[in-house]
């Protein structure tokens, strides 16, 4: 018996072998038909170019100044735009007059394309910095309203009468019943709103800024520098991939009833 | 404190209409009812018959439309620490330990720290949890979820327990056991227990006396008392006597149609 398990778990691969080689295999792809496929370079760059182009500018210290101007509008709208999602969407949630007055302009706002707001921005709050900042929050603080109302009100009406039964106040099931319930919904959206924050900084750098590594791709665009294009997308989706993945990581930490095994839970 | 023969509590011409007009439900109409200090009491009912919204009434969840609940000779005018509640579902809050759920009661009671954890302690201990104080709900099976649930109940030391069908989501054996456990704790802590059941033989095994409630308008019927010898056990249950109360109800409720 414990040979069989033996002998198949060592025939299995893990899982993330198969999309790694994969990943391998359209680099090598990509390698073969700019190298050999008569591509022009300002059109499609060999990874090879690109890995040399980023290598050079990293030299040349290019980088750290543009991704701390990014990253800190990022860091600073990201910040400004969750808490004031998740202010907002409670006071929506818990006073009923606000929802009422406030909410279907909400609803309005959200289904616009925020970033087209950018430009205004740029001509309220001037060239730079507080501009992005506002661009970054205006776009992270909508999902995380809509789902800090939603998770609220998603709490247990069992739950909530325990507490109630108990002689809570409303702030106590608040604290310790609606906003926990509500907590996985507002991580999701704080998910989404990462990638949003990273949008929100890239346009408004496109628009109106001098430092940044959106500034940096539009520098590439006007020398026909593609290779340098390439570099920055590439430390692009490293900062998403890795601001999502601490996202993540803080989320099962603190909602941490929600991952792993929940067979118990879904029993009652 | 209330003197020792003020009833524990006492509904008088209780109706809880909900809605109005033309889509008026009756809920419960003119429950007069009368539990006695230490008593445990089992309300048997087919399902619509208002046991639930008794339930809130005594808890303060819900204003009667007419009549009065009192509870230790009080009327009822919101929640209150006198008066425990144990749901159908242990509803324990899966962030929080077994023994931060229990403690729950006393934190928002605002009690002084050191007594809720002594307290929790020694409830723990009477429902048998000790060395799962520090789990978490998802890790306990569906019975040892429910004694955390009656422990939470019990902890803020309540003069009357209410319980809602605490033991119906449980298999017929852990429910037998619990059964057991829970005449256990009665008989140690002296609470007033309102047990609210649909299981005749439930009833009859664990109760002082049996209100057998009609459905829509809820309206208590008959109340029968279990002569039956204390302490209980589950082999009683095959007796003739034993018996003899369960076709009562059986008949009961069969010339209701429920049956």
């Amino acid at each position: 018996m414990s040979n069989k398990i033996k002998s198949s778990s060592s025939l299995s691969v893990p899982e993330w072998v198969l999309p790694a080689s994969f990943f391998v295999g359209l680099i090598v792809l990509w390698q073969v038909i700019t190298t050999f496929g008569n591509v022009p370079q300002y059109i499609l760059p060999a990874p090879t170019d690109i890995v040399a182009a980023a290598a050079r500018n990293i030299n040349r210290g290019v980088y750290p100044t543009h991704i701390v101007a990014t990253m800190k509008s990022v860091l600073v709208g990201y910040s400004i735009g969750v808490g004031l999602g998740i202010l907002l969407g409670t006071l929506f949630s818990e006073v009923r007059i606000i929802e009422r007055l406030v909410y279907p302009l909400v609803v309005a706002i959200q289904s616009m394309p925020k970033v087209a707001l950018a430009p205004l921005f740029v001509m309220w709050f001037g060239y730079g910095f507080t501009s992005k900042v506002v661009t970054v929050s205006l776009l992270c603080l909508f999902p995380v309203l809509v789902n800090t109302v939603t998770g609220l009100k998603s709490a247990d009406a069992d739950r909530v009468n325990l507490i109630r039964a108990m002689t809570g106040n409303r702030f106590q099931v608040f604290r310790h019943v609606k906003l926990p319930s509500a907590a996985g919904h507002i991580f999701a959206a704080m998910q989404v709103a990462v990638i949003l924050a990273l949008i929100g900084a890239l346009v408004a750098e496109f628009v109106g800024s001098d430092k940044g590594l959106g500034i940096l791709i539009q520098q590439g665009q006007l020398n026909l520098d593609t290779s340098g294009m390439f570099a920055v997308l590439m430390i692009l989706s490293f900062l998403g991939i890795s601001s999502t993945a601490i996202v993540r990581f803080v989320q099962r930490k603190i909602v941490f009833w929600e991952s792993g095994d929940r067979t118990a839970h879904d029993l009652h | 404190m209330a003197p020792a023969n003020t009833p524990a509590i006492q509904l008088s011409k209780l109706s809880v209409i909900y809605g109005s007009g033309s889509s008026a439900v009756t809920a419960v109409e003119d429950l007069d009812l009368e539990i006695k200090d230490g008593e445990f009491f089992a309300i048997l009912g087919p399902s619509g018959c208002g046991k639930s919204t008794l339930l809130k009434v005594l808890s303060g969840l819900l204003n009667p439309t007419s009549g009065e609940a009192q509870v230790g000779g009080q009327k009822v005018r919101g929640p209150q620490a006198e008066v425990g509640l144990v749901f159908q579902a242990p509803t324990l809050l899966p962030w929080m330990t077994i023994r931060e759920n229990i403690s729950l009661p006393g934190k928002i009671l605002k009690v002084d720290p050191d007594e809720i954890r002594d307290r929790a302690d020694s409830i723990l201990e009477l429902v048998k949890l000790t060395q799962f104080a520090d789990s978490y709900p998802n890790q306990l099976s569906g019975g040892m979820a429910q004694r955390a649930g009656i422990a939470r109940g019990l902890v803020q030391d309540p003069r009357v327990m209410l319980m809602d069908e605490p033991f119906g989501a449980l298999d017929a054996m852990t429910r037998e056991r619990m059964n057991m456990d829970l005449l256990d704790i009665w008989t140690e802590s002296k609470k007033t227990i309102i047990f609210i059941t649909h299981s005749i033989g439930e009833a009859v095994l664990l109760a002082d006396r049996v209100a057998l409630m009609s459905p829509r308008p809820g309206r208590v019927t008959e109340v029968v008392d279990i002569d039956l010898p204390r302490p209980r056990a589950i082999e009683m249950m095959s007796t003739p006597e034993f018996g003899h109360y369960t076709r009562h109800f059986r008949d009961y409720f069969k010339n209701l149609g429920e049956l």
